[in-house]
């Protein structure tokens, strides 16, 4: 119980939910616990939930879905690391939501999509059967440590978020730790580790990977040929004392 | 539309997933016998009609109206935009899923120096097969267990404590407004609504 008596960002998430505001992401330094702000949210959505939508919403998905089925081919092709959950995305939610909210549209696929932007040339180019791992090399970032190594046992994924970038690590059949992204090569939602079968799944659409990365199936039969491309790979480093540092772009 | 899927026969040969593949040039037998577009205003309907289920869900786990529809827009972006699905009644499974990992994503984008409580908080709590993908999200379920967790957490706190968070976030009341109520001056509302959030925090996730 030797918490600090005030935490700014606690209150002003606090503030911003009473008033009805859009969160922003704690300030650096804060809190890392979402638990308290998620009570906060959870008696603030008590309210809001008996309001009910929004005026106009419905209309709004409506327009938003008859697009979306209106394109010609909606299996047309896998977001590509370099394209993240972003792109076109971004565009649509902006029309749905009228702002540039870029939060809310998968900042984490975003900001990997940056980093592969940025990645020199050797990043190999995901055409063909994906069978090549990709490694997201940004020329210029900074190293974050994210978990001790001892936490990196074999069977496991530790989960991380290190500036931009949303992963896990693994480790691999030899041994080494592996940083992989953990934001899905389909359409850019959050793989889920799996410790029963040892796979990535993805909540969304139920694309697996196997846990060094490579994909290993999903329900689309073979809308996708060649499969996805691998859930690409962080580079990281063990600290003399211990900890994994993963290199991120910001 | 696109040329059809072929048969299910991933390399992972999971049964549960095939039976999301539809052979989209196979009219599905539960819908009326009609033509391409008409089977496209159907499941357009069907996506339509969760709207403001999906947006309620939000809301009541983010609190923040703006939130709620900027999550409700990428949740609809997400399912339509992998549509494995083209049978009008998985479609609400798969909006429901698809939410649960995009407030997942949200909270990690929210806290992104935790990496650890917040990489917990996308398992289902009780280890049930929702925590799983493949396996369709109930809603009502889900909600019957929020309402339940908050109400536990505020009946477990001290009075002042429940009294401050019900003024605060059920009722929307300033902090000027919640020390008049409760005869405080503004600042202790401050640090007994800070108080009480992390007491509340410590009493476990209130997230389903
Ligand atoms: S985003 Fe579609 S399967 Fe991952």
């Amino acid at each position: 119980m030797n918490e600090p008596e005030t935490d700014q960002g606690l209150e002003a998430a606090a503030e911003r939910l009473v008033k009805g505001q859009r969160a922003h992401p704690a300030p650096p330094g804060a809190a890392g616990d979402p638990r308290a702000h998620q009570v906060a949210a959870a008696l603030a959505g008590q309210r809001r939930g008996r309001e009910g939508a929004p005026a106009g919403l419905q209309r709004r998905v409506a327009s938003l879905v008859s697009r979306e089925l209106a394109q010609p081919s909606p299996v047309a092709g896998p977001a590509a690391p370099g394209h993240g959950s972003g792109g076109a995305g971004l565009t649509r939610r902006q029309w749905l939501t009228g702002t540039g909210a870029a939060l809310a549209a998968g900042v984490a696929g975003i900001a990997v999509g940056e980093l592969a932007a940025r990645a020199p040339a050797r990043t190999p180019p995901t055409t063909g059967g994906h069978r090549r791992e990709s490694t997201l090399v940004p020329s210029e970032g900074i190293w974050r440590p994210v978990a001790a190594a001892e936490r990196v046992v074999a069977g496991a994924a530790i989960p991380f978020v290190a500036g931009a970038v949303t992963g896990m690590l693994v480790r691999d059949p030899s041994g080494r730790i592996l940083a992989l992204s953990a934001i899905c090569t389909h359409l850019g939602c959050r793989v889920r580790w799996v410790p029963a079968s040892r796979q990535f799944l993805c909540p969304c659409h139920g694309a697996s990977f196997t846990a060094t990365g490579t994909f290993a199936g999903g329900p689309w039969g073979t809308a996708y040929p060649g499969g996805l491309p691998p859930l690409p790979r962080l580079r990281s480093r063990v600290t003399p004392d211990g900890m994994v540092e993963v290199l991120t772009a910001d | 539309m696109a040329s059809a899927s072929d048969p299910p026969g991933g390399p992972d040969g999971r049964d549960r997933d095939q039976a999301r593949v539809v052979d989209r040039s196979v009219p599905d037998p539960r819908l009326p016998a009609v033509g391409a577009a008409d089977r496209r205003r159907i499941l357009a309907a069907a996506y339509v009609a969760e709207a403001d289920a999906v947006y309620t869900f939000i809301v009541r786990r983010v609190g923040s109206v703006a939130d709620a529809e900027d999550l409700t827009a990428d949740t609809f972006l997400r399912a339509l935009r992998g549509r494995s699905i083209l049978d009008p009644s998985r479609v609400r499974g798969l909006l429901f899923t698809i939410a649960r990992a995009v407030l997942a994503e949200h909270w990690a984008r929210l806290y992104s120096e935790a990496p650890t409580p917040v990489g917990t908080l996308d398992q289902a709590p009780d280890g049930g097969p929702e925590g799983l993908p493949g396996s369709d999200a109930d809603p009502d379920r889900l909600d019957r267990a929020l309402d339940r967790r908050v109400t536990a957490v505020l009946a477990s706190l001290p009075d002042n404590y429940r009294r401050v968070l019900e003024l605060r976030f059920l009722e929307g009341c300033s902090v000027r407004e919640t020390a008049k109520q409760m005869g405080l001056r503004p600042g202790n509302v401050r640090v007994l609504q800070m108080r009480a959030l992390r007491r509340a925090a410590g009493l476990g996730s209130v997230l389903p």
